[in-house]
C-alpha cells in the first residue's frame, strides 16, 4: 500500500513538472500574435490580442491561473477556433489509442513468442533471425520505415491508402511502422530475461518433477521472466501515446502527436499545454498499472 | 551345505553400471564421471560423498537424464530392473516426479518464486495423475503436515519467500514425496541449513524413508550426514569411485587413503580436543586430469606405481570395493 502511495505522489510530481516545463517552453517559442495576426497588423492590434489571450499578465499570474484551471481539467480554448482544449484532445485521443493499441498488439504478437523461442533455442535459426531483425528494426528511424511502407504497400502494391485516418486500412501502415519501432527492444528484452531465468535451479527442479517442457517454459520461465518485459511494455505504451509524433505526421493520422506538432507550429499555447498534460497523466496511469501488474506476477514484490 | 532353490538376489531399486559423463568444451571432451557403478537396494540410503567438483552431482543429474545437451552420457541405468538410460524424453518425464524424485541443496532457488508452495506440490499430482486441483491442494496440506510444517492449511497458500530455509527444505521434501517415489535423490539437502535445522531435516528424511519404504540417494560432502543416515556409501574422487561399502565397514576401517583423510577431517564429538586434519592440496581440475591414480599428488601413501597406473576397483568383502594399489594388498581390520 505504501508503495502505491509513493507511486501516486511521484506521479503527481511528474505531471506537475510536465505542466511547468511546457508552460515555460511554449513561451520560449515566440509570440503567438505574430502567427495569429497578419504580418501587417499594427502594434496596437497585437497588444489588444495579447490582452484578450491573457498574455500581457505577468508570467507568475499566468502560471498560477493556468495551474488552477488545469487542476479542474480546464485547459482553456484554442487560440484559433475557440474550441475547448479538452474537447480537441478528446477528439484526437481515441485515434492515438487505437494506433498505439494496434501497433503494440502487433509488436507483442511477434516479439514475445520470437523472444521466447530465441532464448529456448539459443544460437539456433530463430535466435539468429531475432538478433538480425532487432538490429535492422532498431537502426531504421520510424519516419523512414513509414515512407518505405507507403512506397511499397500503398504506392507500389496499392494495398492500403497512403495517409489519412478512419478505416482499418488506414490503420495498417502506421500501426506496422510503430510495431517495427517497438519490436527490437521488446524481442531482445524478452530473450535476455528468459535467458536469465532458464539456468535457475527452480527450472531444473520443475524438470526434475517431470513437468512437460512446454509447461516448464510457460509456467516457470515465462512467469519469472515477464517482470522486466512488463516494465518495458509500460514504457512503450507511454512512448506510443506521446511519441508517435513522427509516424502520425507521416501518415497524417489525426492523433495526439500530430495535434501537438501542428499546435506547436501555430504557437497554440493552450492546446500544446493540454496535450502534454493529458499525455503526462496517461503515462503516469500506465506506469502505475504496470506496477500493479508486476506485483501480480511477482509475489515477492507484493509482500515487500 | 544346504541344497535347494537359490533365490536370485532381489532387484535393486537402482543399478548404475559403468556410468560415464563427459562435457563437450572448447578444449575437447572433459570427463566428469568416469566409470562409476553401484546398486541401491530397496529401502536403502546410499550416499555418494565427495568434494565439490568430484562429479557427484553430475552423476545424479545423469541418472535423472537432466544434463544439458552438450553432455555425453554412457553406461547402464536400471530402475527396478527397467532400462532408463535409453528411453524417450517423454518416458523419462513420466518417471521423474513419480518414480524418481529430487531435492536439491538450495531450497529457495529450487522453488518457483512466482507460485505458491502448495501449488508447486499439487502440480506434481495434477500433471502426473490428473488429480483435480482441489484434491491435489488438500493432499499438499497433508504432505506439508507430514514433513512437520505447522499450520499447513495456511502455509499451503504462501509463497517460497515467506518460508524460512528449513521450511523450504521441508516443502521440497513434501513435493518429492507427493507420488511416493521408489527413489529419492537428495543433492546436498542440508548444505544451506544451520546445524539444528540440518539435524531435523536428516531426522525427517530418515523417518520418511522408513515410512514410505523408498530408497534414498544422498549426495553430500558432509560426513556427519552420512554417518547419521547412510546404509552404504560411495566415496567419489575426480569422477571415480575410490571406495564403496557398508557405511559401518567404511567408517570402521576405511581402505582408501582419501576416505581416511575425509574421516580425519570430520569433527568428532566423541574425541574432543583432537585436531582436525585437512587434506593438503586440491582436487584435480577435470579439464586437466592427473595421470595414474587421480589422488596420488595428495596421497600420504603414494608409491611409484600410483603415478603411472590408475588402480582398478578391487572387491574386498561384503561388497566393500576400493580403488587403491595399496589397499588391495593390505588386508582389512586395522
Amino acid at each position: 500500500m505504501q508503495v502505491f502511495l509513493r507511486q501516486a505522489i511521484l506521479g503527481i510530481l511528474v505531471v506537475l513538472s510536465a505542466l511547468t516545463l511546457t508552460f515555460i517552453l511554449v513561451r520560449l517559442s515566440g509570440d503567438p500574435t505574430s502567427i495569429i495576426l497578419p504580418q501587417d497588423a499594427t502594434e496596437a492590434q497585437r497588444a489588444l490580442l495579447r490582452e484578450q489571450l491573457g498574455l500581457n499578465q505577468s508570467l507568475v499570474t499566468q502560471f498560477l491561473s493556468y495551474l488552477g484551471n488545469a487542476v479542474t481539467g480546464d485547459f482553456g480554448k484554442s487560440y484559433f477556433d475557440s474550441e475547448s482544449v479538452t474537447s480537441i484532445v478528446m477528439r484526437h485521443l481515441p485515434n492515438t489509442l487505437v494506433l498505439a493499441g494496434a501497433s503494440l498488439a502487433i509488436a507483442c504478437l511477434f516479439a514475445l513468442p520470437l523472444g521466447v523461442m530465441a532464448a529456448v533455442w539459443r544460437d539456433g535459426p530463430v535466435d539468429r533471425f531475432v538478433q538480425v531483425a532487432a538490429v535492422i528494426g532498431a537502426s531504421m528511424p520510424s519516419f523512414w520505415v513509414g515512407l518505405l511502407l507507403i512506397q511499397v504497400f500503398a504506392v507500389g502494391l496499392n494495398l492500403f491508402p497512403t495517409y489519412g485516418t478512419g478505416s482499418a486500412a488506414h490503420l495498417a501502415l502506421p500501426a506496422l511502422t510503430l510495431a517495427i519501432y517497438a519490436f527490437p527492444s521488446l524481442a531482445r528484452l524478452t530473450r535476455s530475461s528468459m535467458l536469465e531465468v532458464l539456468p535457475q535451479s527452480y527450472v531444473m527442479a520443475a524438470r526434475a518433477k517431470g513437468m512437460p517442457e512446454s509447461r516448464v517454459i510457460s509456467r516457470t520461465v515465462l512467469r519469472n521472466g515477464m517482470v522486466p518485459v512488463l516494465t518495458l511494455l509500460a514504457l512503450e505504451i507511454g512512448n506510443l501515446i506521446g511519441g508517435a509524433v513522427l509516424t502520425e505526421t507521416v501518415f497524417a493520422w489525426e492523433g495526439i502527436g500530430r495535434l501537438a506538432i501542428t499546435s506547436i507550429q501555430r504557437r497554440d499555447f493552450p492546446v500544446v499545454q493540454g496535450v502534454v498534460a493529458y499525455v503526462a497523466v496517461g503515462f503516469v496511469i500506465v506506469t502505475f498499472l504496470a506496477e500493479v501488474a508486476i506485483r501480480f506476477v511477482n509475489p515477492r514484490l507484493r509482500h515487500k | 551345505m544346504t541344497v535347494g532353490v537359490t533365490l536370485p538376489p532381489p532387484t535393486p531399486t537402482l543399478r548404475v553400471e559403468d556410468l560415464n559423463v563427459s562435457f563437450r568444451s572448447r578444449a575437447g571432451h572433459v570427463d566428469i564421471v568416469r566409470g562409476v557403478s553401484f546398486d541401491i537396494a530397496k529401502g536403502e540410503v546410499f550416499a555418494i560423498i565427495g568434494e565439490s567438483g568430484s562429479g557427484k552431482s553430475t552423476a545424479a543429474q545423469a541418472i535423472m537424464g537432466l544434463l544439458p545437451d552438450h553432455a555425453r552420457v554412457s553406461g547402464g541405468l536400471l530402475l527396478g530392473g527397467e532400462d532408463i538410460a535409453h528411453i524417450s524424453a517423454r518416458a523419462r518425464r513420466r518417471l521423474l516426479g513419480q518414480r524418481i524424485s529430487f531435492i536439491s541443496q538450495d531450497a529457495l532457488s529450487a522453488l518457483n518464486p512466482c507460485t505458491t508452495v502448495g501449488y508447486q506440490i499439487a502440480e506434481v499430482m495434477m500433471v502426473h495423475r490428473g488429480t483435480p486441483r482441489r484434491q491435489a491442494m488438500e493432499r499438499a496440506v497433508e504432505l506439508l503436515a507430514l514433513t512437520g510444517i505447522s499450520a499447513p492449511e495456511e502455509r499451503v497458500n504462501h509463497y517460497p519467500h515467506q518460508f524460512s530455509g528449513g521450511m523450504r527444505q521441508r516443502a521440497l521434501i513434501a513435493m518429492a514425496l507427493a507420488l511416493e517415489p521408489e527413489l529419492l535423490i537428495a543433492d546436498e539437502p542440508t548444505t544451506a541449513l544451520d546445524a539444528t535445522i540440518k539435524a531435523q531435516i536428516l531426522e525427517l528424511l530418515s523417518s520418511l524413508r522408513a515410512r514410505f519404504g523408498m530408497s534414498v540417494l544422498l549426495i553430500t560432502h558432509d560426513m556427519g550426514a552420512v554417518a547419521r543416515l547412510a546404509d552404504r556409501l560411495l566415496v567419489m574422487y575426480a569422477g571415480k569411485a575410490a571406495e564403496v561399502g557398508q557405511a559401518t565397514d567404511v567408517f570402521a576401517a576405511p581402505q582408501h587413503p582419501y576416505t581416511r583423510a575425509l574421516l580425519r577431517s570430520m569433527p568428532r564429538l566423541d574425541r574432543p580436543g583432537e585436531a582436525l586434519v585437512s587434506i593438503p592440496g586440491s582436487p584435480p581440475v577435470p579439464s586437466n586430469p592427473v595421470a595414474g591414480c587421480a589422488f596420488h599428488p595428495r596421497c600420504e601413501q603414494m608409491g611409484e606405481v600410483c603415478m603411472r597406473i590408475a588402480p582398478e576397483e578391487a572387491l574386498l568383502r561384503d561388497g566393500h570395493r576400493v580403488a587403491c594399489h595399496f589397499a588391495s594388498r593390505e588386508p582389512t581390520d586395522a
